[in-house]
């Protein structure tokens, strides 16, 4: 059994769970109100406080907090809300597994197995004398790495079943395991919640972005489809790979929206962060950066229509000629058979 | 003919039927509009089907579709409760094509797709042969490249890459003009679309970053900026991926003088070469300086074909489709009478010949047919054909005759 800082550092794991059934949590107002604050670092700031002590009462309380956390959550119901918390308690705990580096503690290890990734550390011999490498088999791999050119198997090296990263990337593996896990995970059922968590679900509501554009709202007609998935995944709040937010961006700045207006676009990501959001698209604005080409908009896995435009900043132009086209087409017909 | 014939309409109140287990309800393939040719291989078929057993893993979890004269995938949604019932249905409708899902389902009758209930699938590779836009007939020459091909995915990839071991991969051919390899795989049955679309990825090398192969590492002394060198740091044999395949190429490379002089004049001489190769092992490309060493490489890089090329298809769609279905092992291609053959593990797939080895039909028996076109010169079964004329009748062993009705080059004649 793992240790009880271990636990309240990754509350979310099975052990964790087991923990809290034996020691009997209950939703007192004291775990809900930590809950509530968890929840609220969650949506406000994308992290949570790391535990500064390891006073086994607060060890205890933290587990407390995050169980009644989950409870509000369930009640809460709302899908950008679980996105999000989702998105920092993964973040959070990826923050806990780099302070832990100097410690004698196996945490790596013992969060890979508790999440079932078979992470084991590669041979000392390594010839380029590389440290701190790792194996983890490729259908883990590939289930836990965001979809991004740098994590592409076709530049990892796979051998035997197994993909070699460094230290660095199996923490952004477990991390992104970490959030796929409590994204997709059922929340526990609650039959009528107390007022104590409406109540916390009401003061919570506040965190949650104001004004988000939906999709409606942008002149997107002539959007092509990768475009408009991407928006729509943000919309549902769906984690979008860094590629992807990337070339939605540029296209945004070249469809002419103001940097306000692509904020809010992205305000729907669950790791959501003003101030980085609106310098990165300002930074992108001033890169001026053309719109990735379809055929590499394919390789990062996000092109989704065979619409023949080579480049979704041509789909407009592709449209309107292929509209054109049809109209020439139908009052040459019209003509004929008049 | 004794079989029943069941009106579309009929047919497809059955097919709806939610699970379609048994051979009691089972349904006819044949229609009342069905031509001579068809129903007169649909015997042939039932015939073969009387003592066939095609395999395949965990069928109560697959959803199966047979076909017609007419579509190759007809009707889907069928469901098989064991091997046995397979086998009745197959001997009693003799379908001219069946396939079978990739998935594995909870509900494999059940539809819309979502309610199927998606358990996972095995990964497959379809390696095809271009159809050749004159000739409805396959070479013995294209068959043997697509084989070639087969064996580089399963020799170069899957085994030494994808740590696959022999018992977890199933090969048959196609039935027609290519290969299937199957991935028995529990790990990655689960594996979605994206993530098999990286395993495409990987076997054709898309997105492959050749900048990342090579880095220029500082050696000497850090105090003093005048006595530092560089060496060129890039990829050793030993390593896995495109890294280590290129590493290891270009090692077969110098170790042939002419290609190794290819690369640079400085490696005529042996012990240049001796010296580049000893340092590649250790991942130090510049043991040997060669003028603009990262663009030489990067010429051989992309002249070498590292990946699967494009010369045989993979059908990418087939390898990331979750849902597709596919030609069952060792079922009856309608479109060749010839055998989705199962290669069994003791045979080496080098040595397998798909037309002599995947005959369904007799050499010995013959039949006779009408022509419906000139029939070039060919070989098949172990035999070559001599062209025959158009509109002529001639008698020709049976699964040769068979083989041009599924062609639709000749017609039955009985």
């Amino acid at each position: 059994m793992a240790d009880l800082r271990f636990l309240a550092h990754f509350p979310f794991i099975d052990e964790a769970k087991v923990y809290a059934k034996e020691a009997k949590i209950q939703l007192t107002d004291e775990n809900l109100r930590g809950g509530e604050e968890r929840l609220r670092q969650a949506i406000s700031d994308g992290k949570i406080r790391l535990l500064a002590t390891g006073l086994s009462e607060e060890l205890e309380r933290h587990i407390s907090y995050y169980a009644a956390s989950r409870a509000i959550l369930a009640a809460w119901a709302n899908n950008y809300a679980k996105k999000r918390v989702a998105v920092a308690e993964s973040k959070t705990a990826s923050d806990y597994l780099k302070n832990s580096q100097d410690r004698t503690s196996n945490y790596f290890e013992l969060l890979a197995s508790s999440l079932k990734i078979k992470i084991t550390p590669a041979n000392a011999s390594d010839v380029q004398g590389r440290k701190g490498v790792f194996l983890i088999p490729f259908s883990s791999y590939l289930l836990y790495t965001p979809r991004d050119i740098h994590f592409k198997l076709s530049n990892m090296e796979l051998d035997n079943g197994n993909v070699k990263v460094t230290q660095h990337q199996a923490e952004r593996i477990l991390e992104e395991a970490i959030r796929k896990r409590l994204d997709e995970s059922a929340l526990p059922r609650m039959h009528e919640p107390s007022q104590q968590i409406k109540n916390a679900i009401m003061r919570l509501s506040a965190f949650l972005p104001k004004e988000k554009i939906e999709p409606s709202k942008i002149e997107k007609k002539d959007f092509p489809p990768c475009i408009l998935k991407l928006i729509e995944h943000l919309n549902s709040s769906i984690n979008v790979p860094h590629s992807g937010r990337l070339a939605l961006a540029i296209y945004l700045i070249k469809a002419g929206l103001t940097d306000e207006q692509i904020d809010s676009v992205f305000s729907g990501a669950p790791d959501y962060n003003k101030e980085t959001t609106i310098y990165q698209i300002q930074y992108i604005r001033k890169k001026a950066y053309s719109v990735p080409s379809c055929k590499t908009m394919d390789t990062y896995g996000i092109c989704i229509a065979l619409c023949r435009c080579n480049n979704p900043a041509n789909y407009r132009e592709a449209l309107h000629s292929k509209f054109a086209a049809l109209s020439m087409q139908a009052q040459k017909e019209a003509e004929t058979n008049g | 003919m004794d079989n029943k014939t069941i009106q579309p309409n009929n047919f497809d109140a059955q097919i709806l039927e939610p699970a379609v287990s048994s051979s009691d309800n089972a349904v006819q393939s044949s229609n009342p509009s069905s031509p001579a040719p068809a129903l007169w291989l649909q015997e042939k078929f039932r015939q073969y089907y009387a003592n066939a057993r095609p395999q395949v893993q965990q069928v109560e979890k697959r959803e199966f579709g047979f076909g017609s004269w007419e579509k190759k995938i007809e009707f889907r949604h069928l469901c098989f409760e064991n091997p046995q019932s397979l086998w009745m249905r197959l001997r009693k409708d003799a379908p001219l094509y069946v396939s079978c899902s990739a998935a594995y389902y909870e509900f494999p009758a059940n539809r819309p797709m979502p309610n199927k209930h998606w358990l996972g699938a095995d990964i497959i590779f379809d390696l095809d042969a271009e159809p050749d836009a004159i000739s409805p007939f396959i070479l013995q020459k294209t068959l043997d490249d697509v084989r070639s091909k087969a064996i580089t995915l399963i020799e170069d990839f899957l085994i030494p890459d994808f740590g696959f071991s022999q018992d977890e991969l199933h090969v048959n051919f196609s039935g027609s003009r290519g290969y299937h390899v199957r991935v028995y795989h529990k790990d990655s049955q689960v594996l979605g679309r994206a993530e098999r679309r990286e395993i495409v990825d990987y076997i054709e090398g898309v997105g492959l970053a050749f900048e990342d192969f090579f880095s220029e590492e500082a050696i000497g002394d850090s105090d003093n900026a005048h006595r530092h060198f560089s060496r060129l740091a890039g990829p050793s044999p030993n390593m896995g991926g495109y890294k280590g395949k290129f590493a290891r190429r270009i090692i077969k490379m110098l170790n042939d003088p002419a290609s190794a002089a290819l690369i640079s004049p400085k490696l005529k001489n042996a012990e240049n070469v001796k010296r580049l190769i000893c340092g590649i092992e250790k991942g130090n490309w510049s043991a040997v300086q060669i003028p603009h060493a990262v663009e030489q490489f990067r010429k051989i890089f992309l002249q070498t074909s590292l990946r699967l090329t494009n010369q045989v298809e993979t059908d990418a769609n087939v390898t990331i489709d979750t849902s597709k279905i596919l030609r069952l092992p060792d079922s009856i291609h309608g479109g060749s009478g010839m055998l989705a053959k199962s290669i069994p593990p003791s045979k080496k797939l080098c040595e397998f010949s798909p037309l002599i080895d995947a005959l369904a039909f007799s050499m010995k028996k013959t039949q006779r047919v009408r022509t419906l076109r000139k029939i070039p010169s060919q070989e098949f079964g172990a035999q070559t054909f001599d062209e025959i004329a158009c509109a002529k009748e001639i008698e020709l062993p049976e699964a040769y005759a068979i083989y041009l009705v599924c062609k639709k080059t000749a017609v039955p004649i009985i």
